[in-house]
């Protein structure tokens, strides 16, 4: 009875999984192969810099740092994933590179537009660490996503803001 | 009298797509719409172009003998007898691809142009030399593909090399489509391909066996009313011309019993 049916329903209705569809998902993924070419080498070497970037603004999580090269639709990007320390941060300018105990005043040593913040480390709780792997928050090459990185600014009293 | 013609390249990638058709077909539509034209086979040694014209006869003189010295250029184009203007510059049969360099095809393209409204230059398959050799000149591209995996695999990739060669913005012109394989969802469509590929269409062929037998012959399909691929061609021209023709309408052959129907119709409509 069952292969009757089977039979019946193969003769009048096609195939689920329809072959042109089947071509353009291999299609597309195998033009995300294709189109970027970017060496291991080159990839770590791109890492390093954005680290080095992104550690001046906050503190980032290196060893977690992930970049990868994804395809949606026409567009392929390269989305970067990039945990930050602690899961915190409040980001309003370049941080200082060595975390000094001196506080600066204002316009003491900002000859180019560096805002200058009290650059205390951001407290981070030991507990979140262990969490950091899935919640870390992801920032992307899109502008949009950047808007991210910088939460309100109640969030961390741990660094003083400097006014402008 | 001095012209500034254009040099559009045909190209593909992947072989057996039907870049020399499409030469061959739009060369012909191209000088039926009064422009002079001359289609260069850049396949050198596996000329083609010639066969598909059915010029093969007449080859007295070839590409590499131009450029090498043994004749002048104007002694190795092939006048169509058919049509008013379209010439053919053969390949040569018996050398490879290296016994041209990209900067020789680039002097030979800026040379024909001078006489000639349109040159279209015919690509070997492949990313090589040759293919370097056919794209040196080019103002334009063409990049011709089927509804296949491979083949709309390999016009992505040379998308990208002519992006890198600086010809900019190539158009699409998608093959063999099978419509009623297309309705069945068995072959990618027309918007399936342009989805992925992202680049402008400049026309869409039906698979036509007409052209299995024009080619045969060694006439263009262009002349065949009842073919209409050909009619296809005649319609890109157009739009390479600049004219604003839509997309030929393909529909699905009738089945069942209506394709009965329609072959008993054909058969007596023959005899008669």
């Amino acid at each position: 009875m069952a292969s009757i049916w089977e039979l019946i329903v193969k003769v009048f209705k096609h195939s689920d999984t329809q072959a042109a569809d089947q071509a353009s998902e291999r299609l597309k993924m195998v033009l995300v192969q294709d189109r970027i070419k970017i060496t291991p080498d080159a990839m770590e070497e791109m890492k390093t810099d954005l680290i080095k970037t992104l550690s001046e603004y906050l503190e980032v999580n290196k060893d977690e740092l992930e970049l990868k090269v994804t395809r949606d639709g026409a567009q392929t990007s390269l989305i970067a994933n990039i945990p930050i320390q602690g899961g915190r941060a409040e980001v309003v300018g370049k941080r200082k590179e060595v975390p000094p105990k001196a506080h600066f005043e204002e316009g003491e040593e900002g000859l180019i537009g560096k805002t200058l913040t009290d650059p205390t480390p951001v407290k981070t709780p030991k507990k979140r660490k262990t969490r950091k792997g899935k919640k870390a928050r992801k920032a992307t090459t899109t502008t949009k996503r950047k808007a991210k990185t910088t939460p309100p600014a109640s969030t961390a009293p741990a660094v003083s803001t400097p006014t402008v | 009298m001095k012209k500034t013609g254009k040099v559009i390249v045909i190209t593909s990638g992947k072989g057996g797509v039907g870049k020399t058709t499409t030469t061959a077909n739009l060369g012909a539509a191209l000088a039926l719409l009064g422009n002079k034209t001359v289609v260069i086979d850049a396949d050198i040694g596996l000329r083609n172009l010639d066969v598909v014209m059915g010029l093969e006869n007449r080859i007295v003189y070839d590409l590499v003998d131009v450029i090498d010295g043994v004749c002048k250029l104007r002694q190795a184009l092939i006048k169509d007898k058919r049509f008013e203007s379209l010439y053919l510059l053969p390949a040569a049969q018996t050398r490879d691809k290296t016994a041209v360099t990209p900067e020789q095809m680039k002097d030979l393209c800026e040379e024909l142009k001078k006489s000639h409204d349109i040159v279209l230059v015919d690509s070997p398959a492949g990313i090589e030399r040759g293919f370097k050799n056919a794209i040196a000149g080019a103002d334009k591209a063409i990049i011709v593909t089927t509804p296949e995996v491979s083949a709309v695999r390999d016009a992505d990739r040379i998308i990208g090399m002519l992006e890198a060669s600086e010809i900019e913005d190539p158009t699409l012109i998608i093959n063999r489509i099978k419509p009623h394989m297309v309705k069945r969802g068995d072959m990618m469509s027309v918007d399936d391909v342009l989805e992925i590929l992202a680049i402008s269409l400049l026309g869409i062929i039906p698979d036509d066996e007409h052209i299995v037998v024009t080619s045969n012959r060694g006439e263009p399909a262009i002349l065949d009313k009842t073919s209409r691929a050909g009619q296809a061609y005649q319609n890109i021209a157009l739009r390479i011309m600049g004219e604003e023709v839509p997309l030929m309408r393909i529909d699905p052959e009738p089945t069942g019993f209506k394709r009965l129907l329609q072959l008993i119709r054909n058969t007596f409509s023959k005899k008669a």
